[in-house]
């Protein structure tokens, strides 16, 4: 039964492969994409990793600094009942914040999935699996001549290896040729909704940088937290010494030193969204005209920079609330 | 709440606290002054938070339907990866089906079988 189910699938795959490799080298002749595109579009996914990061990041600083705000008035109240509702109120709106920067991560987790796709259909993962694989068909089918040649005293030569070489190189242009398609079509369906996504991006760093303006929307939270908190400087004096204890400065400092910090975070990463759709947009272009991506090296590389930035940003950030 | 009406309503708001501070900060009013002061501050507070949160949720929501858009074409690179992948296991499934042949006709030869 088993030999029977062996041969079957032996069979089968033959016929597969006897099908397949016409196909192959038909399609050798009809790429989807260059190998200048599809390296264009690794760089763009090894270049975007790590951007979903630095707007929950943002959020998250933000969420501290209201705490932190929340205490810094706190001490200006002169009744217990006043001073605690206002700690307390600090505490509930951070942790609400905080909530919602991570359902701002879950969502732009999509682009981490987009850049990691991008980079699987864009490497060459497929075809170095498909390298040992005809590597160790060649050896099973030469294993297989030998126990013949053994059994009926024959002397077919082996071949094992002609097999594994036409198995790779058929094999490898049909991959090659799934890969080139499916990153085509990945790239040029996903141009709105990287649009709509490094838009809406942007829109809620506005409210965290913007000046404050009813017709445009825009909190302009991290500058109104620090306004708060010199509004209410005046109030933390001490009533003996009528001067500024130094940890009171201290944690006024922290609390306005963060809020410039988070200011540079969002600017990065209204910086960073922009240059990815840009440099989305371009690739976009590059290949529906089936130009030469080599112009997208700048976009790609001010990309880079921009989501390298505001990594170091969001370290510093990290560094100083630990 | 429109995000227009809502903002209008966060300016009086923010308006009012700067208000009520500049108030607090007056060494002259009475301490039942201050402490009724206070409790408008904190009041004035929660309405703010609100209306932050609900600014920043509506910025959310934009995200999420970003994001879904985005998911669609990803569903289909995941597929895409997945019958690539499923190609160059054909290559493994003969190599391994060829070495359950070579496995059998020695087992059957060593039994005498063939």
């Amino acid at each position: 039964m088993m030999d029977h189910a062996n041969t079957r699938r032996t069979r089968r795959w033959f016929w597969q492969l006897a099908l397949t490799l016409p196909l192959s080298m038909a399609l050798a002749g009809c790429c989807v994409l260059t190998d200048t595109q599809v390296n264009a579009i690794n760089n763009f996914a090894q270049a975007t990793k790590g951007f979903s990061a630095s707007p929950a990041a943002v959020m998250e600083a933000h969420a501290t600094l209201r705490d932190e705000r929340g205490l810094l008035v706190a001490s200006t109240m002169t009744t217990s009942e006043n001073a605690l509702k206002t700690l307390e109120r600090g505490m509930r709106q951070e942790d609400r914040l905080r909530q919602k920067a991570s359902a701002a991560t879950a969502a732009l987790n999509i682009l981490d999935t987009y850049s990691d796709l991008l980079s699987t259909l864009s490497s060459d993962k497929f075809t170095d699996d498909l390298k040992n694989k005809s590597v160790a068909l060649g050896t099973a089918l030469d294993q297989d001549i030998g126990t013949l040649n053994k059994l009926t005293g024959g002397n077919i030569h082996s071949f094992g290896d002609l097999v594994a070489g036409i198995v790779r190189g058929g094999g490898g242009i049909l991959v090659r040729h799934m890969q080139q398609k499916a990153l085509y079509q990945a790239v040029t369906s996903a141009e709105e909704a990287v649009g709509q996504a490094t838009g809406a991006v942007e829109a809620l760093m506005a409210e965290y940088l913007s000046p404050f303006d009813p017709q445009k929307p825009g909190l302009n939270l991290f500058t109104q937290e620090s306004t708060e908190i010199k509004e209410n400087f005046p109030m933390m004096q001490s009533v003996v010494s009528h001067r500024w204890d130094l940890q009171t400065l201290d944690r006024v400092h922290s609390a306005l030193r963060s809020s410039e910090r988070g200011i540079a975070l969002a600017k990065s990463c209204t910086d960073a969204a922009a240059a990815y759709r840009q440099a989305h947009t371009k690739l976009v272009q590059a290949l529906k005209s089936g130009s030469d991506p080599s112009s997208l090296i700048a976009e790609i590389t001010a990309l880079a920079q921009q989501v390298k930035a505001g990594k170091a940003v969001r370290d510093e950030l990290k560094k100083k609330a630990a | 709440m429109a995000n227009t009406e809502r903002l209008a309503v966060l300016v009086k708001v923010r308006v009012a606290k700067q208000e009520v501070n500049t108030r607090r900060a007056d060494n002259s009013i009475s301490d039942r002054d201050r402490g009724l002061l206070e409790q408008v501050y904190t009041l004035l507070e929660e309405v703010e938070d609100d209306l932050i949160l609900q600014e920043i949720g509506d910025r959310i929501d934009e995200l999420k339907a970003a994001s879904a858009a985005l998911g669609k074409v990803t569903a289909k690179m995941d597929t895409d990866v997945k019958k690539i992948q499923k190609v160059v296991d054909l290559v493994d499934d003969a190599a391994q089906a060829l070495k359950a042949l070579a496995n059998i006709a020695a087992a059957a030869a060593a039994a005498g079988i063939l």
